[in-house]
């Protein structure tokens, strides 16, 4: 659809007849028209209407890490955690992600670790076959990354590892344990969660939709050796 | 004279086609700009000479270094406005006629008288997609939405199956690398070592060192048939997104 081949508008007028002729359920045609009608053409639109600055002038979180070369050179074999690794594998094979794997498993690691949005997004763009320059930036800055600071969603999609584990089959061929933040177990997502909400606290204390994950946060016992542990974390390991 | 319209890598159906004479230009230098897949520049180079076979002799189709090769000092282009800010400011330098973009549901034009009826509030997915709903009639049923719900995302959180090891889908339709696409993989191995080719191993990553997987059927642009979209063939079983599309497997 993004080479122009197939003409969006004659695709979800297609799937939505399946639906009106009985042939299709109306939650699977109207998740789907909504990802056609619906959020690819307000991605497009916004990248028009937020300006060619967009891409590059917003760092809410003050994300300011270099893509490390697991990301950079796809190197899934040097990342021990199972989700992680087999999403930039199959982004290795095939220049693709779900879009799942794009936001809870890479984008959700890249937020929780601080890496510049900005490289982030271009990373994105030239990586996958549908990384056109319109598509990322609202997707990357704003959905994923919360960059923008609220103008796209209205707070980071982020989670530990036990959201993972409830939506996806990685986590039991996984080293790392979700349900565990700190020690040699700890899953990177579930300390990162809370190490991240470390960092960003004082950006996110205004935001109502954060007020009962930054609770969370206060309420934790252990929440100076988690953050110390994410901190020393060694990459990928 | 006529005007030649000169299309890009995101323009190459039959929507961005009015009959008239066409022009491509696969310029090396675009594809060095930046490191990328291979599988995307394989994709993106399959899909351009694709085209320009079939449009045979409609289209005046070029193998360059630089767009510049060819349209500098000519006065017949138009372009659909294309699809990154940098692409605008080079046909608008150049002088090309512009039309208005195309390829989405919603035009720009009804995108800014929406987002401007909105004054000083956001600009909130959700209202957007419930007024392209109305505007365009998708799934509704007179002025309600169709089943009485705008959303139903709620419906398509399921867990997979107990103990699946797939969801018993039929495979997607995969298409069938042809001599174009031998062009191009040849280029793109040959491009590993030249900087003359196609494009050079500087943007290649180094992490995707082998050519993309060889996929199994037609290639994507060989077959206009095959990209008519039936909405039958795997609807049945597979119901469009299905109910499983928050999920993610490690199973390939």
């Amino acid at each position: 659809m993004n080479l122009g081949l197939l003409d969006p508008r004659h695709v979800v007028d297609t799937v939505a007849a399946q639906y009106t002729r009985g042939n299709a359920p109306l939650s699977s045609v109207e998740g789907f028209v909504r990802q056609v009608a619906g959020w690819r053409d307000y991605v497009w639109h916004l990248y028009w209407h937020l300006g060619e600055g967009y891409r590059f002038s917003h760092n809410a979180l003050r994300a300011t890490a270099d893509l490390p070369r697991e990301f950079v050179e796809l190197d899934a074999a040097a990342i021990e955690a199972n989700c992680l690794s087999h999403s930039i594998a199959g982004l290795r094979e095939h220049g693709w992600a779900h879009h799942i794997q794009r936001l809870m498993v890479i984008g959700n690691w890249a937020l929780q670790r601080g890496y510049d949005p900005v490289q982030l997004n271009d990373w994105f763009t030239d990586m996958f076959v549908d990384g056109t320059p319109w598509v990322m930036p609202a997707n990357v800055i704003g959905m994923s990354q919360h960059a923008d600071g609220g103008i796209v969603a209205t707070k980071p999609y982020t989670s530990g590892g036990a959201y993972i584990n409830k939506m996806s089959d990685y986590c039991g061929g996984c080293r790392f344990d979700p349900k565990v933040r700190l020690g040699p177990d700890a899953c990177p997502y579930t300390g990162g969660y809370w190490a991240f909400l470390d960092r960003v606290e004082p950006a996110l204390r205004g935001n109502h939709r954060m007020a009962q994950p930054l609770a969370g946060l206060r309420g934790l016992a252990d929440r100076e050796a988690v953050v110390q542990q994410e901190r020393e974390r060694d990459g990928f390991h | 004279m006529g005007r030649v319209r000169w299309i890009f890598a995101g323009q190459l159906g039959d929507t961005f086609d009015d009959g008239g004479p066409m022009l491509l230009i696969e310029a090396r230098s675009v594809l060095r700009r930046r490191p990328i897949h291979r599988a995307k520049a394989h994709l993106i180079l399959s899909a351009m000479r694709h085209r320009a076979a079939e449009l045979g002799d409609r289209v005046e189709f070029h193998q360059v270094e630089a767009y510049s090769d060819v349209v500098r000092g000519r006065t017949d282009l138009e372009v659909i406005d294309p699809t990154s800010w940098a692409a605008r400011r080079t046909v608008r330098r150049l002088g090309a006629h512009i039309l208005p973009s195309r390829g989405f549901v919603t035009t720009e034009e009804e995108f800014a008288s929406w987002a401007a009826a909105r004054g000083d509030g956001r600009l909130l997915l959700e209202d957007f997609y419930r007024h392209t709903r109305e505007r365009t009639g998708l799934l509704m049923e007179g002025s309600a939405p169709a089943g009485g719900r705008w959303n139903y995302d709620g419906d398509n959180r399921q867990p997979p199956p107990k103990n699946a090891v797939s969801l018993g889908l039929p495979d997607p339709r995969w298409p069938e690398e042809d001599d174009i696409d031998a062009g191009v993989r040849a280029a793109s191995t040959a491009g590993r070592r030249t900087a003359t080719s196609a494009w050079s191993e500087t943007t290649v990553p180094a992490g995707s060192p082998r050519p993309p997987p060889r996929p199994r059927r037609r290639s994507p642009t060989s077959s206009r048939p095959g990209w008519a979209i039936s909405g039958r063939s795997r609807m049945p079983r597979s119901a469009v997104t299905g109910p499983w599309l928050t999920r993610c497997s490690a199973r390939p």
